[in-house]
Parts: C-alpha cells; sequence; structure tokens
C-alpha cells in the first residue's frame, strides 16, 4: 500500500506547543512508524485515520487523497475504512466482548444486541479464540483477550489497512511475545496492509519492511 | 377523589411533563457544552443557573411578561396556535421545566465530560456517523449521571410553588398542585389536609433523592482506560 503523508500541525500554546512536522513517502504493506514516546507518532496516526485534523499537508493512501488543506479535502474518519487500535483499546465498557466485535457491522442508531450472531462476527471471535468470553465485559478480561478484542472489532468492520498505536506496551512481555507471532500471522495470511507504532526495536525488526523514524515531530531523514 | 390525591396526580402530571421537556432541553445543552468551544461558552454556562438562584416569583414575573396574553410569544401563540397558557397546567408546566432544567443540565455536562473521547473516536473509526455515535456511545457511557440529574429535576419540579402561583393560579382540580394545595390548606385552617398533603409531598421527595444518590455518576465510561 501507498502511504504519502505530509502533515504539520501545532498542538497546544506558547511555550508549551508542539510543532508536528511529519513526511514520508512509503510503499509497503507492514510499515513502522518508530520513535521514543512524545516524538508524535500517535498524532501522525491519528491524523491519517481522519481523528486529528492537520493545519497544512496531505494525506493520500494509494492514490487516493484523505486529505488536502489545500483543496480543503477532509474525508470523514468514518469514510476513511481504516482499521484503528488505540494503546490502551478502548473497548466500549458498556457492550460485551461480541457486542464490541459486532460495534461495526451496522450502522445505525441502536447497538448490536447480545444474541446477535452475525457469521462474520462468529468467525473471528473463533479466530482469535474469544467465543467462551463472548459474553465477558471488557474489564473481566486479561490484557492479551482485549488486545484480540479490539483486532477483532476493527477486523469485522472490513477495513483496508490497519492503523496499530503501540499495540504490545500494554502487555507484559512473555504475551508480547506470543502477540507478535500472532499479528504477523495475521498479516501474513490476510495481506492486510498496516502501520504500526512503536519504540521498541524488536517490533522494527519484526515488522519494518519499512521503518518511518519521528522524533520530536519530524521524521529523522 | 380526595382532594389531596387530585393535587398529587396533577402534581405528578406536571412534573413528569416538566422533567420531559426540560429533560431534552437539559440533555442537548449540556451535550453543546460539554463537545464545542465557543466565545461566551462559561458566560451562557452561569445564566443556565439563573434559574436556580432567582426567586421563583421573579422567573414566573419574566413568564408572564413574556407567554402572557401581551407577551411576545403569548400574543404570537394566540394568534396563530389560538393557545393560552396563563391559568393552565400546561403553564405550570413550563414553569416547572424552566425552574428544573439547570440540574439535567449541569449533571449531563458533568457526564458527557466523564465519557473518554477515545471511546466516540473509535467509534467514528469503525464508521458510525455522529448521531450513532450519541445513541451507542455517549449516552449509554453518561446515561448514569443524566439520569441523577433527571431525578433532581423532578423532585424539583414536584416542589415547585412560586413560578407556578404566578403563572397558572390555584384553580382546584386544574392547577393547584400539590406545594400549592399545602399553602392554600393552612390559609384556609384545614390543618387536617395540610398534614396530609405534607406527608405525601415528604415522603415522595425522600424516596426520589434516595434513588438519585445510588445512581452517583457513573465511572464505567474511563474505567479500563489510563490517563493519556
Amino acid at each position: 500500500m501507498k502511504w504519502d503523508v505530509r502533515i504539520a500541525r501545532r498542538m497546544g500554546r506558547g511555550e508549551r506547543a508542539f510543532d508536528l512536522d511529519v513526511a514520508f513517502d512509503a510503499d509497503a504493506s507492514r510499515l513502522v512508524l518508530f520513535g521514543p514516546s512524545g516524538a508524535g507518532k500517535s498524532l501522525t496516526l491519528q491524523a491519517i485515520a481522519g481523528l486529528l485534523r492537520p493545519d497544512a499537508g496531505h494525506v493520500a493512501v494509494d492514490g487516493q487523497v484523505v486529505f488536502d488543506q489545500a483543496s480543503r479535502r477532509n474525508v470523514r474518519p468514518r469514510d476513511r475504512h481504516f482499521g484503528y487500535l488505540f494503546q490502551d483499546y478502548a473497548l466500549f465498557p458498556h457492550l460485551t466482548v461480541r457486542q464490541n466485535v459486532a460495534f461495526g457491522s451496522t450502522h445505525g442508531l441502536t447497538n448490536p444486541s447480545r444474541r446477535d450472531d452475525v457469521a462474520r462476527v462468529s468467525e473471528w471471535l473463533a479466530t482469535f479464540e474469544l467465543d467462551t468470553l463472548a459474553d465477558r465485559f471488557p474489564e473481566q478480561l486479561s490484557g492479551g483477550q482485549r488486545q484480540r478484542t479490539a483486532l477483532a472489532r476493527a477486523l469485522v468492520a472490513q477495513p483496508r489497512a490497519l492503523l496499530l498505536d503501540e499495540p504490545f506496551a500494554a502487555l507484559d512481555v512473555p504475551l508480547r511475545g506470543r502477540l507478535r507471532e500472532e499479528l504477523l500471522a495475521l498479516q501474513a495470511r490476510t495481506g492486510l496492509p498496516m502501520i504500526l507504532i512503536s519504540h521498541d526495536p524488536v517490533d522494527v525488526e519484526l515488522f519494518g519492511e519499512r521503518v518511518v523514524t519521528i522524533e520530536h515531530g519530524r521524521v529523522r531523514p | 377523589m380526595e382532594p389531596a390525591w387530585v393535587a398529587l396526580s396533577l402534581s405528578l402530571k406536571v412534573a413528569l411533563w416538566a422533567t420531559a421537556v426540560g429533560g431534552i432541553v437539559g440533555i442537548a445543552i449540556g451535550w453543546i457544552l460539554a463537545h464545542t468551544r465557543f466565545p461566551g461558552r462559561d458566560v451562557v454556562d452561569s445564566l443556565l443557573l439563573l434559574p436556580m438562584v432567582l426567586p421563583p416569583t421573579v422567573l414566573g414575573y419574566y413568564l408572564l411578561v413574556l407567554v402572557g396574553r401581551r407577551g411576545t410569544i403569548g400574543a404570537w401563540l394566540e394568534s396563530t396556535f389560538g393557545i393560552h397558557l396563563i391559568f393552565t397546567w400546561q403553564g405550570a408546566v413550563i414553569a416547572a421545566a424552566i425552574v428544573s432544567f439547570p440540574f439535567v443540565c449541569k449533571s449531563a455536562r458533568a457526564a458527557f465530560e466523564e465519557v473518554d473521547p477515545r471511546y466516540e473516536q473509535a467509534a467514528r473509526v469503525l464508521g458510525l456517523g455522529e448521531a450513532a455515535v450519541f445513541f451507542r456511545i455517549t449516552l449509554p457511557l453518561a446515561w448514569r449521571g443524566i439520569l441523577a440529574g433527571l431525578l433532581l429535576a423532578f423532585t424539583r419540579a414536584l416542589g415547585e410553588f412560586g413560578a407556578t402561583l404566578m403563572i397558572a393560579g390555584s384553580i382546584p382540580g386544574r392547577t393547584q398542585t400539590l406545594s400549592i394545595a399545602v399553602y392554600e390548606a393552612v390559609q384556609a385552617g384545614e390543618d387536617a389536609l395540610a398534614n396530609q398533603l405534607v406527608a405525601i409531598i415528604s415522603v415522595t421527595a425522600v424516596v426520589i433523592l434516595v434513588a438519585a444518590s445510588r445512581l452517583a455518576p457513573a465511572r464505567i465510561g474511563q474505567r479500563d482506560l489510563g490517563r493519556r
């Protein structure tokens, strides 16, 4: 997948202002945004997903412009069709695992019911070994189960790419290794392009078909 | 029916309608205050407290000026729809809604601000429009806080006296609510009736307050997310 990102955004004001000015071109199915925390990686990913509006620049995916300040084009997040994995997963606390996973399968005003049995949902629940946990609430899950639920939730919406914000940071070390392998296998099986944010060199090693290093709001050449 | 029960049922009817009207308005304003930044937002926020601090008779007077027969809104209502609000139970609903909606507004704003914005963002990325985000994420996560405000608003509406008396008067069976009936009973020296009325209204208020305190602001909206 071709990523063409050139964005600038000032966060905050005065002495505490942070200037994000990131530009990179990449053609990769596994792209890692690498750098220390506070460097602006998450902001960059949010801008790609449409959750943060840059002050200037453009974002294009496979040649399709999703944001362009010059022509005032700003495709809404819901129309960009990305799967987004938040750092702490942001599972909806009032919905069961099944409802969370099924969330993106319906766009109406009501949440999927607890008994809904959509084939696509059940398949992903089974893939991530969540079928026995389907009726639990997020706060009853372990870290690894939360991550799997969040991944399944993103995948059910049939995204064209996955954006993963530090997907392993919230997990303890042994689990981290296992879930890295799971994610790699998933990517190999589905061919789904992904951008992964990390400050861990191990992730660069494993996922970095292409690596963009971000420091102090800028791409290190 | 005994006069006390007539007054109670009228009070409940007025308070329910007032809570419904004030609830919708209060939730809408609370959402706007929690989700938008505009100049003068703090001023608006303070002005919304006016109905809580102004003497109800002053509110009643304002209402008379506005929706009375010669008031701007009142004259328009009469010429367009033939509606009179003065000395009707609907007028009492308006008075009660105005004194009670700030309770909903305040608690709704606080409850909406408690909802971690990342849940709303996650829903948007998953393909939901703004209305769906509100009904599927924001409202369910803020619901307990809002409900507590609604119960307080209902209690306040139930006890409304001054503004209601100014705008709806005290017509037994039509606009004489419980709190007004207490006043009338005492004035008329009917102590037995007054005692009965006071007992009814006290018990109702206590029940509602206990229910409201059980619904302390929900923490569920932020439980599994750390600070950013």
